[in-house]
């Protein structure tokens, strides 16, 4: 490694290097820890190779120089096995990952069996490009894990689910008070979502050309391994009080909920908005082509996470790309057949 | 349920082809403060409908609304401000959303609107 930093042209070395710049080193190593001394014996190796002039200072540096050493083939988490290996490198940017602590699903109020953890679903608001000012849209709402991280981001968070017990009622907390969706976004200190309804992703209660509106949906549709999907039924009966009738339901299957999710966002995003959504896979069984697609959406991102070795759900990162065209909507689902 | 959630909203009655715009009927109306965003509020004004929100907002008694949007509205800070407090800042509470074409009454309950739809109606 000191061998490269040496003969790394001197033009690109010399921004950093002058008497008038503040600089440190950090050394990490992945897979083990190092002791202070040894620290200081590694960074005292730098010296010679980067010929930095500027003044050593720990703690507001002006430029702050990653050296990363990859030790533990070992130890890799169902990763593919690295050699060891060296890093150095200028920081450009830093993630906050604190936030990952304070939003962590343990110190939530309401909760239930399939919210989001805290850090997948800033992950999924990452590839949505979620930012401030953003409208979200997450069809399958539950205990708001997902729009949480949204509104942290600073986005216009909406949300719907077919059931009313999680978006409504939700339940009593330790000390006996009522939790739900909007506690906890007051619990965190972030605006409450702009709408919440309660609607079916398959009998979308949208006005007809409401189109481009949104700048992303991010959603963990229900796909039957902790709840299943369950949209309204159609059936030959008339309720007698409309106003306390408790619905049928039929089961919803998923290839029908993503093709509805799909063609939702390929109808609801602005150009460049996008749809972030898990899809089951089954290690060993999977194919790419799998995964839907619409005539008006690219696929971005397509990411493995391994759950169990006979289970695993992939990260689906697709955006917009063409306007909602229904004619050429419907001749494609016809083309692609009933879904699966 | 603030009106900018209104304004998006149609009756999913299967063969109702006029579920636009919900008359409200109100029971329980609330004003809550809200950021005032002019950035997203210019965003999101072209998608509005906007005779269906001056309607709504009357209807939760704040009529300050123009009757049309003013030539220059994005840079209209008092046109802005009476957009932001009809999207945001009114809630409806308790009541219902009914549809024009059907009748039907979809409740509003503690600010969430139930629009799931009876057997005989999918």
């Amino acid at each position: 490694m000191c061998d490269s930093i040496t003969s790394y042209p001197a033009h690109l070395k010399a921004p950093y290097a002058t008497e008038d710049q503040s600089f440190r080193f950090v050394v990490e190593l992945w897979g083990g820890t190092l002791q202070i001394p040894e620290q200081v014996a590694f960074i005292n190796q730098l010296e010679g190779p980067t010929q930095f002039k500027g003044r050593i200072d720990l703690q507001h540096p002006q430029h702050k120089f990653w050296v990363i050493m990859v030790v533990a083939p070992e130890l890799t988490n169902g990763l593919p096995k690295v050699p060891a290996r060296y890093y150095f490198g200028r920081e450009v940017a830093a993630s906050d990952r604190s936030i990952i602590k304070r939003y962590e699903l343990p110190s939530r109020r309401y909760l239930g069996p399939t919210s989001m953890e805290a850090e997948m679903a800033f992950i999924m608001c990452n590839q949505a490009k979620v930012s401030r000012g953003s409208l979200v849209f997450d069809p399958f709402v539950g205990t708001g894990s997902i729009l949480v991280a949204a509104a942290h981001r600073g986005a216009y968070t909406f949300g719907a689910d077919i059931d009313m017990r999680v978006i409504k009622l939700g339940k009593k907390d330790g000390g006996g008070s009522a939790v739900n969706v909007r506690t906890n976004f007051d619990d965190y200190g972030l605006p409450q979502p702009v709408g919440l309804l309660r609607a079916d992703l398959h009998r979308l209660p949208l006005r007809p050309g409401l189109e481009e509106v949104l700048d992303a949906i991010v959603c963990d549709p229900p796909y039957g391994v902790r709840a299943g999907g369950r949209k309204t039924a159609a059936r030959d009966y008339t309720p007698r009080n409309r106003d306390t009738h408790i619905p049928a339901t039929d089961p919803y299957q998923l290839g029908e909920c993503l093709r509805d999710l799909l063609d939702a966002a390929a109808r609801l995003l602005r150009i460049g908005g996008r749809l972030v959504y898990f899809l089951p896979a089954i290690p060993g069984y999977y194919s790419p082509e799998e995964v839907p697609a619409h005539p008006a959406l690219t696929l971005v991102a397509n990411c493995e996470q391994v759950l169990s070795t006979r289970y695993s759900r992939r990260l689906i990162t697709m955006e917009k790309t063409a306007g909602y065209d229904t004619s050429a909507a419907e001749a494609y689902h016809t083309a692609s057949g009933p879904p699966r | 349920m603030k009106l900018i959630t209104h304004n998006m909203l149609s009756c999913p009655i299967k063969g109702v082809k006029n579920g636009f715009p919900f008359r409200i009927e109100v029971g329980e109306v609330a004003t809550r403060e809200a950021d005032f965003d002019p950035t997203f509020l210019r965003h999101i004004l072209p998608r509005i409908e906007y005779g269906a929100l001056r309607a709504a907002a009357a209807s939760l008694g704040f009529a300050d609304l123009p009757e049309t949007v003013p030539e220059g509205a994005t840079e209209d800070d008092a046109f802005l401000q009476a957009l932001h407090h009809a999207l945001l800042e009114l809630h409806l509470e308790e009541g219902a959303l009914v549809c024009p074409e059907t009748g039907r009454r979809f409740l509003v309950n503690k600010g969430i609107p139930n629009l799931l739809l009876h057997e005989d109606e999918c």
